[in-house]
């Protein structure tokens, strides 16, 4: 009993704080999995127009059905997505998960969070990792993320904390201000 | 007598039946608990969204260890409460390997987290009929090693699962393994139809008291006002508070200490204690019945506390290993103890697994403050100091039951 509930209190609480109720109808990231019918019905369904206009008259169904966006382009084949895709090291050894993206206020990646270590989830770490060290490998669909650490150098890195926040960067010999 | 001899064989048989039953369940056991979060992060889950599913199995299994042991009580077919949690189990494993969308791994959680919590009463009632009051301990042992067996193994066949195959092979196997699981239950269902059968012919009675001497009732009431109960379950929730949180922070210290395949030593962490239980819990039984239950749990809370000390003093990977040896002596004691004290203190009342869920309800307790307290004293004072602070609640714990807690085994008739 107490084994089941070890690991998961944790995550209860970090997720008791952060996220309102509204989150619940959005567990998945965009895209991460397509075979999830569900979501993406859930996310084309009407919404429910009272609500969203207050005061309005709820418009004649049939017709007013929100429709598809006009411009609705073809997404390009090499769009690929990251979260929870598997991350590989300078010899393609496995280095853990995405489990998400840092951006910058401009919206220039900073760095990627992967999920690092552990055995069938116990002592599992999350380490941020600078994107300047990371490797694009969009042949690997499984794999599209590598980096240019190997384990011995990231594995004492303290854990990603959105509070304080620390990431792995580029060696010290390399210039900071590269970017 | 041909019927004695053919009840005997059936005494075997239903105890070989909750071995096998201890073994199976563990292993199926095995697949949830943190895995669920590697497993869901795989799927592209983002972190938020595991916390919310993952919270939805602890809230689940925290609110309904009491009614589920209550529930327990009151049906006389523990085997078929057995039945339904393993098959709930199966389902909810498949429910996560076959259709991991948002709404169903919600319910494979709520399914998970209420039968867990009916399952673990259901085998203590049934080793309790089997065994009688005065080898209970004995069975309790039994059932302690042959669970940590299947947890051992387990855990060991599930993380070459996930690292061989696909995560979701871990929950494929899960399912598959509760199959052996209920054909096990087949001798148990045939022991408890027996024994119910038998309590009608001979005096009519409600076939409800298993071992065929109705217990006289008590109201609930009078047992909550039990001090040793409260105690008990102080205890418990302090020795899970001290305990849930020392294996992933010494995990977590491993990780950033090995050079190389820190998941082997984290491994070896796990099932190491696993089979120090083995080997240890049928040991503790026998003490148990023999020399009493106080000084099981003091030896649960100094082993525990002396290995929170130890990690305290040194994450040299090699003795971490080393100490996580007390760890199976610490859960040897512990795991026997639980549902032991719990039957000495509720007696023949017929509220056995609704104290049992009480229990369940504060190890709960314990488990959810733990690894937020370890962590939050890790982040701010570093990892020795959470672990002095773990082993700070164990002496609490130890303090506790040294000086509140009686000798509650009921005298030997």
């Amino acid at each position: 009993m107490a084994n089941n509930c070890r690991h998961l209190t944790a995550l209860w609480l970090i997720t008791a704080s952060v996220a309102p109720l509204s989150s619940w109808g959005l567990p998945l990231a965009d895209g991460a999995n397509s075979s999830i019918p569900a979501l993406v019905e859930d996310e084309s369904s009407p919404p429910a127009p009272d609500v969203l206009q207050p005061g309005v008259k709820p418009p004649d169904k049939a017709k007013d059905a929100p429709q598809p966006p006009k411009n609705l382009e073809p997404l390009s084949k090499n769009a690929i997505s990251v979260l929870g895709k598997k991350v590989r090291g300078p010899a393609g050894e496995d280095m853990g998960r995405v489990v998400d993206l840092l951006l910058d206020p401009r919206a220039r990646l900073l760095a990627v969070v992967i999920d690092f270590g552990g055995f069938l989830g116990v002592g599992v770490r999350k380490i941020a990792i600078d994107w300047r060290l990371v490797r694009f490998a969009p042949d690997d669909p499984d794999a599209p993320i590598a980096l240019t650490l190997g384990k011995t150098e990231i594995q004492a890195a303290p854990e990603y904390k959105e509070e304080s926040g620390v990431m792995v960067g580029p060696p010290e010999s390399e210039p900071r201000a590269t970017r | 007598m041909a019927d004695d001899r053919s009840a005997s064989r059936a005494y075997v048989s239903a105890g070989r039946g909750l071995d096998a039953l201890n073994l199976f369940v563990a292993n199926v056991q095995t697949g949830f608990g943190p895995f669920v979060a590697v497993f869901l992060t795989s799927l592209g889950w983002t972190q938020t969204a595991i916390g919310v599913a993952l919270s939805v199995g602890t809230i689940t299994s925290m609110a309904s260890q009491v009614p589920a042991g209550a529930l327990v009580d009151a049906t006389s077919r523990k085997s078929a409460v057995a039945l339904f949690s393993v098959l709930a189990f199966a389902a909810s494993a498949l429910l996560f390997a076959l259709w991991p969308t948002p709404l169903s791994i919600y319910l494979a959680e709520i399914l998970h987290g209420f039968s867990s919590c009916t399952l673990g009463p259901a085998i203590a009632a049934l080793s309790l009929a089997i065994a009688g009051t005065s080898s209970f301990g004995a069975r309790l042992g039994r059932n302690s090693c042959f669970a940590s067996i299947g947890n051992g193994l387990g855990a060991a066949l599930m993380g070459a699962c996930g690292y061989y195959l696909a995560e979701s092979s871990v929950f494929f196997l899960t399912a598959g393994l509760a199959a052996p699981a209920l054909v096990s239950l087949l001798p148990l269902a045939r022991f408890e139809a027996a024994r119910a059968r038998d309590a009608v012919l001979r005096n009519g009675d409600d076939p409800r008291a298993l071992d065929g001497k109705p217990g006289k009732r008590v109201m609930v009431r009078q047992l909550l006002a039990d001090r040793r109960l409260g105690i008990f379950a102080l205890c418990a929730m302090l020795f899970t508070l001290g305990n849930a949180a020392l294996l992933p922070l010494v995990s977590s210290t491993l990780t950033k200490r090995v050079t190389g395949e820190a998941n082997l030593l984290i491994a070896a962490c796990i099932v190491l204690p696993q089979i120090i239980v083995a080997v240890l819990s049928p040991r503790v039984g026998r003490i148990a019945d023999r020399y009493g239950h106080r000084i099981l749990v003091m030896t649960a809370f100094s082993t525990l506390a002396a290995r929170a000390f130890l990690f305290a003093w040194t994450t040299q990977p090699a003795l971490v290993v080393a100490i996580q040896a007390l760890d199976g002596i610490a859960g040897a004691c512990f795991g026997v103890m639980v549902p032991l004290v719990t039957s000495d203190i509720a007696g023949r009342s017929g509220h056995f697994n609704l104290c049992l869920g009480l229990i369940g309800f504060a190890i709960g307790i314990g488990a959810t403050i733990s690894t937020s307290l370890a962590g939050w004293a890790a982040d701010n004072f570093g990892d020795a100091a959470a672990f002095l602070t773990l082993a700070l609640v164990a002496i609490a714990g130890m303090l506790l039951a040294g000086s509140a807690l009686p000798e509650t085994r009921p005298d030997q008739p």
